[in-house]
Order: C-alpha cells, then sequence, then structure tokens
C-alpha cells in the first residue's frame, strides 16, 4: 500500500511532513508521559515487531497471498501513539536500511497507515465493542486497512489536480479520483478480510496468553 | 566542542535536497541527465545499484504506465513525455534512495541521539532474529503439508507467526531492558 | 533411499559457502548420525535433504529422483514426498500452528484424506503420553512437550525417514532420555544431527562428521568416529582448556561427555 518516491507532488509531501510533525511531537509527547526504563527497549520491539508483521504473508482468496500490515494489532494491543511510533520507525529503517520505500512519501504513508489506521482500528473497536470481542477486533482491523486506502487512493487521485503542465498533463501520479478510489479500495477490501483474519487469531491467542486483557 | 554534520547526515541532507529539487522539475531531459550523473557518481556499484532500482519499481510503474497508457489513449490525450517524466522521476529518486544506503550507515546518521541510536540497534538485531523466525516457520510449514493447504490452514499458519513474533517482542523488552539495567545503562 | 552428490549450498546474497561438495549417501534402515558444532551447516543440509532448499551445485536424490523445485510442482510427488520424508525443527515452536493438539497431529493425516485419522491421532498421542493434552493449545505445552507434539505430527504420517535437527537441544534429562528411548524403537530410517556427543553414542551406528567448513570429513562407524580425537578436533566437537587433575594445571585435548566425566586420548 506504501506510496513510492516520485508520485507525490512537493505540495502534497512537505504539508505532509509538516503534519506528520505535530502527529510525532503528540505521540512522542504522550509516551514521554509513561517512560520508563522499559520504554526505549519496548519501543524498538515494537518497530520490530511491526516490521515483522508486515513480512507475514496473508492468504487471500483465490489462493493469493499479500502482506499483512500489522497496524490494528499494534494499536488494539499497545495503543495509537506506540502504534503510530513503531510504524514510523518501520517506514523509516525500509526507506534508508533496506532502500525499499519512499522518502518523500514517508510523511502521507505515516499518517495515513500509522496514525490514521491506529485511529480506525481503536475507535471502531470502541464503538463495535458491545456487539462482541471477535466482531469488533476483526471490523477494527478491516478499517485501518481501509480507511488508510481510502486517503491514500484520495491523496493519489488529487495529484493531476494539485500538479500539472501548462497544457493540463499530469506532473506526478496520473491518474485522477475516478480511477484511483476503485483502484485503490477493490484490492484493499480483500486485504481488509484477510488483515483482519490475522487479528483475530493474534488478538485471541494474546488474550489467551493474558498479554491483553478484553 | 565538536562543530559540523557528519558525513553520514551530510549525505542524508544532500540526499532529502536532491528528491526536493527531483520534484520541482518536470523535464524529462533535466531528470534524464539527473540520472546520467548519478549513475557515473556511483562509480562500480552503478549497475547493480540501477538493477536494483529497477525491480524495486517494476510492478508499480509497470502498471501505472499501461493504466495511464490505456486511458490516455482511449481518452485520446496520450502524452508520451508525461510517460517519460513519470518514470525518469521515479527511477532517479529510487535509484538516489539505494546509493544513499549503500553509501552510509544508519547508525552513523543517528550518531548524536542516543536514544534513537539505542533503539534502532536494537529494532535491527530484533528485525533479523524476526526474519530468522518466519523464514523457520516458512519452511516447517511446506514441509508439514503433503497437499496444498487450505485457507484456513494458512490463515492459522500467519496468526501463528502473528502470536510467535508478539511473544517474542514482549519478552525481548523485558529481557533487554534488565540486561541495559545489569550493564548500568539506567544509572545516572 | 537418499543421496546427496557433491552438494554445495550458499544463500543467494551471501558469498560464503555454508556447504561443500558433499557426498552422501542413507539407506533405508540405518540410523545415522550427522555430528557437527554448532553453525558448520546440519541444519542446512537437512533442509536440503528434506526438499525445503535446493543447492545450487550438486544434488539430492530421493529414491533416484531428483529433487528440484520443478519435481515438487508435481502434487502426487510432492504429495508422496512429503509424507514418506519428514523433517523435526530443532525449534518445534515453528512447526506447530493448529488451534489444539488433536487437530494438530491430525492435520497430516486429514490432508492426506486418510480413513483412520482419529484412530491415528489418539494411537500417537497415547505413545507420546499426550493424551492428557488433546484439547490444549499447542503454545500451553512445556518445551519437551512441544517436542513430542511436533514427533508426533511426523510419525502419525507413518514416514519411512526422520530427520532430526538437534532434537535433544531444549530438551532436560528426563526427556532427552525418553527421546532416546522413543527413536532407538522406532523402525524408521533416522538421520539425527547433534554436537551432542554422549547421546550421538545412544542413537545410531553410523556417523557423519562435518567440519566448521561445510565439509563431510567422515562417513563410517559412530563408535570410530567417537574415539577419533583428532577427527573430532577438526570438527570442532573436541577442544582444549585449562583444567585441574589433582590440583595440577593444564589443557589437553578432549571431549566433555558428561556422564563419564571429561575423557583424552
Amino acid at each position: 500500500m506504501h506510496i513510492p518516491d516520485g508520485f507525490l507532488s512537493p505540495q502534497t509531501y512537505l504539508p505532509a511532513y509538516g503534519a506528520a510533525a505535530v502527529a510525532w511531537v503528540w505521540a512522542a509527547r504522550g509516551l514521554r508521559a509513561t517512560l520508563d526504563e522499559v520504554t526505549v527497549p519496548r519501543l524498538a520491539m515494537l518497530t520490530a515487531l511491526a516490521y515483522g508483521l508486515g513480512l507475514i504473508m496473508l492468504p487471500l482468496p483465490g489462493g493469493t497471498s499479500g502482506h499483512a500490515i500489522g497496524v490494528a494489532l499494534l494499536a488494539l494491543i499497545f495503543g495509537v501513539r506506540a502504534a503510530f511510533v513503531a510504524y514510523t520507525g518501520v517506514l523509516v529503517l525500509q526507506a534508508l536500511l533496506f532502500g525499499a520505500g519512499g522518502i518523500t512519501a514517508l510523511a502521507v504513508n505515516a499518517l495515513a497507515l500509522g496514525l490514521v489506521g491506529a485511529l480506525a482500528a481503536v475507535g471502531v473497536r470502541r464503538l463495535c465493542a458491545p456487539a462482541g470481542e471477535t466482531f469488533s477486533v476483526a471490523l477494527a482491523a478491516f478499517a485501518a486497512v481501509l480507511l488508510p486506502a481510502l486517503l491514500i487512493a484520495v491523496v493519489l487521485g488529487i495529484q493531476p489536480l494539485i500538479a500539472r503542465q501548462a497544457d493540463g498533463a499530469p506532473q506526478f501520479f496520473p491518474f485522477g479520483l475516478e480511477i484511483t478510489l476503485p483502484a485503490v479500495l477493490l484490492p484493499h477490501l480483500f486485504i481488509g478480510i484477510g488483515e483482519a483474519a490475522l487479528t483475530v487469531l493474534v488478538w485471541r491467542y494474546a488474550r489467551r496468553k493474558k498479554w491483553v486483557v478484553a | 566542542m565538536g562543530g559540523g554534520v557528519n558525513p553520514a547526515r551530510r549525505w542524508f541532507l544532500a540526499y532529502a535536497a536532491a528528491l526536493v529539487a527531483a520534484s520541482c522539475v518536470h523535464l524529462p531531459a533535466l531528470l534524464a541527465a539527473a540520472l546520467g550523473i548519478a549513475l557515473v557518481a556511483a562509480g562500480r556499484m552503478r549497475w547493480q545499484l540501477l538493477k536494483r532500482s529497477l525491480l524495486a519499481l517494476a510492478v508499480f510503474n509497470l502498471s501505472v504506465s499501461l493504466g495511464y497508457t490505456l486511458v490516455a489513449l482511449w481518452q485520446q490525450n496520450f502524452v508520451a513525455e508525461t510517460l517519460l517524466l513519470l518514470n525518469l522521476r521515479a527511477l532517479l529518486m529510487v535509484f538516489l534512495g539505494f546509493w544513499l544506503v549503500s553509501r552510509i550507515d544508519l547508525l552513523a546518521l543517528l550518531a548524536g541521539w542516543p536514544t534513537l541510536s539505542l533503539c534502532a540497534t536494537l529494532a535491527i538485531g530484533q528485525i533479523r532474529a524476526y526474519q530468522r523466525v518466519l523464514e523457520e516457520f516458512r519452511m516447517a510449514f511446506a514441509s508439514r503439508n503433503p497437499q496444498p493447504p487450505r485457507l484456513i490452514d494458512r490463515a492459522r499458519h500467519a496468526g501463528t507467526q502473528g502470536g510467535a513474533l508478539l511473544d517474542k517482542s514482549l519478552t525481548s523488552a523485558g529481557e533487554v531492558a534488565l540486561a541495559m539495567r545489569s550493564r548500568g545503562a539506567f544509572d545516572a | 533411499m537418499l543421496e546427496a552428490l557433491d552438494l554445495s549450498f550458499r544463500w543467494p546474497e551471501s558469498e560464503a559457502w555454508v556447504l561443500r561438495n558433499l557426498s552422501l549417501r542413507i539407506a533405508e534402515g540405518e540410523k545415522v548420525v550427522l555430528l557437527g558444532a554448532n553453525g558448520c551447516g546440519k541444519s542446512t543440509l537437512l533442509r536440503l535433504l528434506n526438499g525445503l532448499l535446493f543447492a545450487e551445485s550438486g544434488e539430492v536424490r530421493w529414491h533416484g529422483r531428483r529433487l528440484e523445485r520443478e519435481a515438487f510442482r508435481e502434487r502426487e510427488f510432492a504429495r508422496d514426498f512429503r509424507r514418506r520424508n519428514t523433517l523435526l525443527f530443532q525449534h518445534p515452536e515453528a512447526m506447530l500452528f493448529n488451534p489444539t493438539v488433536r487437530e494438530e497431529i491430525a492435520y497430516g493425516p486429514r490432508q492426506l484424506g486418510l480413513d483412520d485419522t482419529d484412530a491415528r491421532v489418539e494411537r500417537w498421542a497415547a505413545e507420546l503420553k499426550l493424551s492428557g493434552q488433546l484439547h490444549l493449545p499447542p503454545f500451553a505445552l512445556s518445551g519437551g512437550q512441544k517436542q513430542k507434539l511436533a514427533l508426533a505430527c511426523l510419525l502419525v504420517l507413518d514416514p519411512a525417514l526422520l530427520l532430526l535437527d538437534e532434537p535433544s537441544a531444549a530438551l532436560d534429562p528426563r526427556t532427552t532420555g525418553w527421546l532416546i528411548d522413543t527413536l532407538l524403537d522406532s523402525d524408521k530410517t533416522l538421520l539425527i544431527s547433534t554436537h551432542n556427543l554422549s547421546l550421538a553414542g545412544e542413537l545410531g551406528d553410523r556417523a557423519l562428521v562435518m567440519n566448521e567448513q561445510g565439509e563431510l570429513i567422515f562417513d563410517g562407524p559412530l563408535a570410530e568416529a567417537l574415539g577419533d580425537l583428532r577427527l573430532l578436533e577438526a570438527a570442532g566437537l573436541a577442544h582444549r582448556h585449562r583444567h585441574r587433575h589433582h590440583g595440577v594445571s593444564h589443557a589437553h585435548l578432549h571431549v566433555h561427555d558428561w556422564e563419564a566425566g571429561p575423557t583424552t586420548a
């Protein structure tokens, strides 16, 4: 789902970095409030966990597989701030250690997947908790995939409006919303189902091991 | 007091500036020239970096390029220069990224920020451990399946991997903290 | 049954060879011990023999058929191979993914569509003393129980060959004793990797010894291998360190057999 480098205009990614910076400060402040000697190793392990979850192949209908995302799980177990910071860490490591990510797109990816995804997971879980644990966790994970996908589809889809040549030709991502919305959302419906299944399975495991309480 | 920016950070800042510059240039010829300069400057590693860049871009760029071509032809407003611009810019940026990674050590980049350095060091070590764990899970699953597994079995296997990583991360955090305390890392 | 011919292996992005020009042959009914220090490539060799990895140089043959990626795309071959050639991983957790112990043991027979799955599960749970744990999730078991469960998952298929990767590494002495008894009573062909020489002597008749460069440096009677200190030194399994005999401190080549105490040439 990550946006690679070269497809977002500076009119998009520079303000996104501004917004992300505010969000990072907010997250860091919140984490510092509970700072103890376990915090740094825990954040490091969470970053590694977020990275590792992204290596798990989700089985999807039709015999295909896709990479898991894992943000919902992180948010539900460790909270929005920790999930956001850990996911940012993953994006930074992917970009600067493995050369596998976009630096210009990092802020948008972090905000969409790490923050909106985490908020969606926690929000939906709370709202739907009366409907039962399995259902609310599954729906939370599904939302944590679809909402970021929607955001990314919108960000990509407005590039032809934001940045174009004198003759109207696009300078960055060339498709408008009428294409990006279905093109991004449809596959993510399947990914969301796979992610929901994975999150429920791991959540149940975490409950049985008492890593989380309901 | 030491002054100046460390070499890793200088490279990173140059890289970031180059990315911003590349996203402000909208002439394919200029981007091609910039890519040529980067290829020359990258030295012996240039072809390896170029190959990695092309592989990294292959799926996404091919689908975008194909999609653009089809849509634009159908709408009768196909502009070849647009295709060239998108692909050259993406290739240049990804190439610069791989080049940067080959030149700098992430931990050197974070030198001077001890909390971030520590976090990165711990995370990287743990990531490598998780990669080995997941590889072992993958092989064990392959070994245990005389028939192609059902969807539910693949899902259970994915869930087990997630649980194993969760276990390891939670126990590792505690153990690492203890070890750090034992070595005086938290002493004033 | 199983042979490796001039096998050399390295990981895709590495220049270093993990295994070099290794040739071996395992006949049906043999109980073979694969000896080598940590990191010498034993696990990698076992995975090659189990068709999980494929070498760029040399080959592995199973009943004469070359093990290569294309072979495993043939459903009948893959099905037959996975049933008859089984591998017990060093970390049994990697093998376990079903919700209960019962379903874990039943997994393989169910996949194969065997009629007597339930009977098989009951039998092997009883043999491996897991009958009281059938309803539990695998993660709730102790380390030794997980080892037993993983072994049950393989034995329930009635395989021809059991490859075991350091099976005693994480076991306490009692469970190790159980393991030795179970393996000795088995009629399966066994290839057991270990760096534990006191265990090795109990497990088989024949030894394959690897050095730390990934080469096979001995293939012959186990007793001969265990009695050859120079061989064991070359394999990184014997060492010299300072110790005392009757108040005198010195160093000489020896192995640690913890049951009998250090022995020397």
